[in-house]
C-alpha cells in the first residue's frame, strides 16, 4: 500500500483516484475549485463503474489545499490536461520536497522537462524527480458529479523519468502502482508516443462542420472514417519520422494500430478503442449532461494542436525533418479556432529545450 | 450564331440548350455516345428550374469535326483534368478565326488550348466559371435552377481572359454575339484569379470529412457550412485577394465573399433555387475524396495560385493547407501532380510571365 496524491479534479483525476483507492492505495485527491467538485470534497467517495470492475472508493483525503495533499505523499499524479500545467506548478513547486516524485499522466510534450526547468530556476534542487508518460491510464469520463466511468484502459503505457539516469530507480515505485508503465528512453521518447497530438487537431478539424452543426460529437464514435484516418496516418508518420532523427526506436504504437479492433500487440497503446467505447456509450452520456459545448475551443485543438502537434512540428523542423501535414492541421486548427497556435503553442524553446538531437538526449539523461 | 458545345455533363448540356432558346444554331458533341443516347438520338432534353421546356439542339452528335466546323464560338466546358485531352481532339479540326472557350474555374485553361491549337490561327479564352448551375434529374432531364448573368460583374468579376491577351478585342466581338455585354479580365491568369470554386469547395469538402464519407444525406454547402467553415473561406478568399493585388491585377470580389461570408448563413441563402435541388442530388451522388471539388478545385485551381504565388514571393498558407490535405485523401501529392504556371510553360520571373499572357509565346513555338 502506497500514499500517493492525485492532483486535479478532471475525468482522468477521478478515475485515478477512485481506480488506486479500490486496488489498496492511500489517495490524496487535491482539486482547485471547491464549489465544481463540492460533492467529493464532502464524502471523500468516488463510484467507479466501467471495465475496472465497479465499487465506491473511499479516499483517503479530498481537499482543495494544496499544501495539504502534498505533505502527505511522495509520489504525486498530475492527470490534467498539459494547457493546465503550467499553472498548478506556480502552486505547486514551491510546496516540493526533496525525495518528491511528480508523474505527468500524461505530459504532452515534456511538461516533466519544463517542470524541471523551473523547480531549478525557482531554487528547488535536484531532489525532486519528474516524469511523464504517453497517455493518460483511461479512456474516462465522469458521469455524475462523484461518479466516474472507464471505457477502456491502456495496454503499453511509456513513461519517462528526468533526468532518464534515475529511471531504474523511480521505476519500480511506479510500476508498483500501473503494471502498465513501460520504461522509456526518457521523457521526450514517452511524449513522442502519444497518439493525441495526431487523432485530436486533425479529427476536430476534419469534422469541424459537423461538430458545429450537430455539437454532439464523439471523435472516436463520430470522427474516424477512412479517409480521416489516411490523413492521420500522414501525420503520424511526420512524428515517427520525428523520433527517428531523435534516435528513439520502436514500438511507435503507430496510428494505424490505434483503432485496429481486438489490437492486443505491442503497437496499440489501447487496445478496442473504439469497440468498447461504442459498447459503453457513457462518452455520449457525459457530452450530454457534464460538458458544456465547446465547440472549436475545446481542448482536442486547444491542448493537443498547441501543446503536441506544434512542438512535434517546431522540433521536428528544428533537426531537418518536414512537416507538410502536421503544418496543414496546425494552419487550419488556427483558423477554425481563432487561436495562433504556432506563435502560441508549445515548442522546444519555450521549454528551453536547445541542441541538436544527441546534445538533447544527453540533458534529457544527465539533467539540467 | 452557329456555336458548339463539347462535352457530357449538364452543364454543358444547360448551355447548349439555353443558347438554342436564345435563337443559336448549337451543335452538342459527347464523346461518350452510349452514355447520352437519349440526347444523341432524340436530340431533347426537358429542363426544369430556370428553363420550363424542351429544347431541341441543331444537333446532337459524337462527331467532333462535324459540329467545329463551321462554328463560330466552341465551348469547351469540360472540367480541368480534361482540358489537355481534349485540346489534342481538336487539334486536327481547329481553324482559323474559330473561337475556342474554356470555363473551369481552376483557371487557364486557354493556355491549355493554345499549346494545342496556336498553330491553326484559332483564338482561344476562358470564362471564370460556367454560368450555368445544373444537374440531370434522369435521363432526357436537366435541372437548371441557375443560369448566371455573364455581364454581371457581381458573379464574374472582370469578365473573360483572353490568351494571349493581345487577342481580347477579337474574343470580345466573337463572344458578344453569343453573350452580348460580356466584357474582359486583364488576361487569363485574372481571369483564373477571380473564380470561387478553388476558394470554396475543397474547403467545405476537407472540413466535412466524415460526415460526407458517412452519410448520404449531408450536404457540405448546407448543414456543413457553419461559423468555423466560414472563418476557413473567408481567409482562403483573403489569400486569393492578396495573390491578385501581389500579381497587380485588379482585387475583385468573389460572389463567395460578397454574400457567402457577409450575413448570410448557409450558401443556399444567396443561391435558394440550389436549396431544392442539391438535396435531391445529394440522395443521388454521394461526394467522396475523388470529387471534382478536390481532384480539380484544389488540385488544378489551388495548385496553379500557388504556383502563381511562388512567382511574387506570396504565402498561401491555408491555401497550400488544403492542397496538401486534399492530396493525401488522395495518396497524390497535388502540389506536385496539379496544374502550376511551369507545366503550362508560362516560365520565368512576374514580368516575363505576364509578358507571355499579354503576347503568347510568339511564332512558331
Amino acid at each position: 500500500m502506497t500514499a500517493v496524491g492525485v492532483l486535479g479534479g478532471s475525468n482522468g483525476g477521478y478515475a485515478m483516484s477512485a481506480d488506486l483507492t479500490l486496488r489498496g492505495h492511500d489517495v490524496h485527491f487535491y482539486v482547485r475549485d471547491r464549489q465544481r467538485h463540492e460533492a467529493v470534497l464532502t464524502s471523500h467517495q468516488i463510484a467507479l463503474t466501467g471495465v475496472l470492475g465497479s465499487g465506491s472508493a473511499p479516499l483517503a483525503s479530498a481537499s482543495s489545499e494544496l499544501a495539504s495533499v502534498v505533505s502527505e505523499v511522495e509520489i504525486l499524479f498530475v492527470p490534467l490536461p498539459s494547457s493546465h500545467h503550467r499553472g498548478l506548478l506556480d502552486s505547486l513547486l514551491p510546496l516540493l520536497a526533496p525525495g518528491h516524485v511528480v508523474v505527468f499522466t500524461p505530459g504532452t510534450i515534456l511538461s516533466s522537462f519544463m517542470a524541471a526547468g523551473l523547480a531549478r530556476a525557482t531554487g528547488i534542487g535536484d531532489g525532486v524527480t519528474f516524469a511523464e508518460s504517453a497517455t493518460l491510464p483511461y479512456g474516462t469520463r465522469r458521469t455524475g458529479p462523484s461518479r466516474v466511468n472507464v471505457n477502456c484502459g491502456v495496454t503499453y503505457n511509456p513513461l519517462g523519468v528526468f533526468p532518464a539516469r534515475r529511471t531504474e530507480e523511480v521505476m519500480p515505485r511506479l510500476t508498483e502502482l500501473f503494471s502498465t508503465f513501460l520504461p522509456a528512453t526518457d521523457c521526450l521518447d514517452a511524449a513522442l508516443n502519444n497518439q493525441s497530438p495526431i487523432t485530436q487537431p486533425a479529427g476536430m478539424v476534419l469534422n469541424t462542420g459537423y461538430i458545429e452543426n450537430v455539437r454532439d460529437f464523439h471523435l472516436h464514435r463520430d470522427g474516424v472514417t477512412t479517409s480521416v484516418l489516411r490523413v492521420e496516418e500522414e501525420v503520424d508518420a511526420e512524428r515517427v519520422a520525428l523520433r527517428r532523427a531523435m534516435g528513439y526506436q520502436a514500438p511507435d504504437y503507430p496510428m494505424k494500430e490505434f483503432y485496429r479492433p481486438g489490437s492486443t500487440n505491442d503497437r496499440a497503446l489501447f487496445s478496442n478503442v473504439i469497440q468498447e467505447v461504442n459498447e459503453t456509450g457513457d462518452y455520449e452520456e457525459f457530452y450530454e449532461t457534464y460538458m458544456p459545448y465547446e465547440g472549436m475551443n475545446h481542448r482536442y485543438l486547444t491542448e493537443a494542436c498547441a501543446e503536441g502537434l506544434v512542438f512535434i512540428k517546431a522540433l521536428a523542423n528544428r533537426l531537418g525533418v518536414p512537416t507538410p501535414n502536421s503544418d496543414a492541421i496546425i494552419q487550419l486548427a488556427s483558423v477554425i479556432s481563432q487561436r495562433d497556435y504556432l506563435a502560441t503553442g508549445r515548442t522546444p524553446e519555450s521549454v528551453c529545450l536547445v541542441g541538436t538531437s544527441d546534445e538533447i538526449r544527453t540533458t534529457l539523461f544527465e539533467g539540467m | 450564331m452557329k456555336v458548339a458545345v463539347l462535352g457530357g455533363g449538364p452543364g454543358s448540356i444547360a448551355m447548349a440548350g439555353h443558347l438554342t432558346t436564345l435563337g443559336h444554331d448549337v451543335r452538342f458533341w459527347a464523346r461518350n455516345r452510349t452514355k447520352l443516347s437519349w440526347l444523341m438520338d432524340s436530340k431533347r432534353v426537358r429542363f426544369t428550374g430556370a428553363l420550363t421546356e424542351t429544347v431541341e439542339l441543331a444537333s446532337a452528335t459524337d462527331d467532333l469535326a462535324a459540329v467545329v466546323e463551321g462554328s463560330s464560338v466552341v465551348f469547351v466546358p469540360l472540367p480541368a483534368p480534361a482540358h489537355e485531352d481534349m485540346a489534342e481532339r481538336l487539334k486536327p479540326v481547329a481553324r482559323s478565326g474559330q473561337l475556342f472557350l474554356t470555363s473551369s474555374m481552376s483557371g487557364l485553361g486557354s493556355v491549355v488550348l493554345s499549346r494545342a491549337l496556336g498553330s491553326t490561327g484559332a483564338l482561344t479564352a476562358e470564362l471564370p466559371g460556367l454560368p450555368y448551375g445544373a444537374r440531370f434529374e434522369g435521363d432526357g432531364v436537366v435541372n437548371l435552377p441557375l443560369i448566371a448573368d455573364i455581364s454581371s460583374s457581381n458573379v464574374y468579376g472582370r469578365g473573360v481572359g483572353a490568351f494571349p491577351s493581345v487577342t481580347l478585342p477579337e474574343v470580345l466581338e466573337h463572344l458578344s454575339g453569343v453573350y452580348p455585354g460580356v466584357y474582359g479580365a486583364e488576361d487569363s491568369l485574372a481571369c483564373a484569379f477571380q473564380a470561387w470554386g478553388p476558394v470554396l469547395h475543397p474547403a467545405l469538402m476537407i472540413l466535412n470529412l466524415t460526415s460526407i464519407e458517412n452519410f448520404c444525406f449531408w450536404d457540405p454547402h448546407e448543414e456543413g457550412t457553419t461559423p468555423s467553415v466560414f472563418r476557413l473561406v473567408k481567409a482562403l478568399d483573403m489569400e486569393r485577394e492578396a495573390l491578385q493585388a501581389a500579381w497587380g491585377y485588379r482585387v475583385t470580389q468573389t460572389r463567395v465573399a460578397k454574400d457567402y461570408y457577409e450575413g448570410h448563413i448557409k450558401v443556399y441563402d444567396t443561391w435558394p433555387n440550389f436549396r431544392d435541388l442539391m438535396t435531391r442530388w445529394a440522395w443521388k451522388d454521394r461526394l467522396d475524396v475523388s470529387h471534382r471539388y478536390l481532384t480539380e478545385d484544389a488540385k488544378f485551381g489551388m495548385v496553379l495560385r500557388l504556383s502563381a504565388a511562388r512567382v511574387v514571393g506570396l504565402e498561401m498558407p491555408l491555401t497550400e493547407a488544403i492542397v496538401r490535405i486534399g492530396g493525401a485523401l488522395n495518396e497524390e501529392d497535388f502540389s506536385r501532380t496539379g496544374r502550376t504556371l511551369e507545366s503550362l510553360g508560362l516560365v520565368g520571373d512576374k514580368r516575363q510571365v505576364l509578358d507571355t499572357l499579354k503576347n503568347g509565346w510568339g511564332e512558331g513555338s
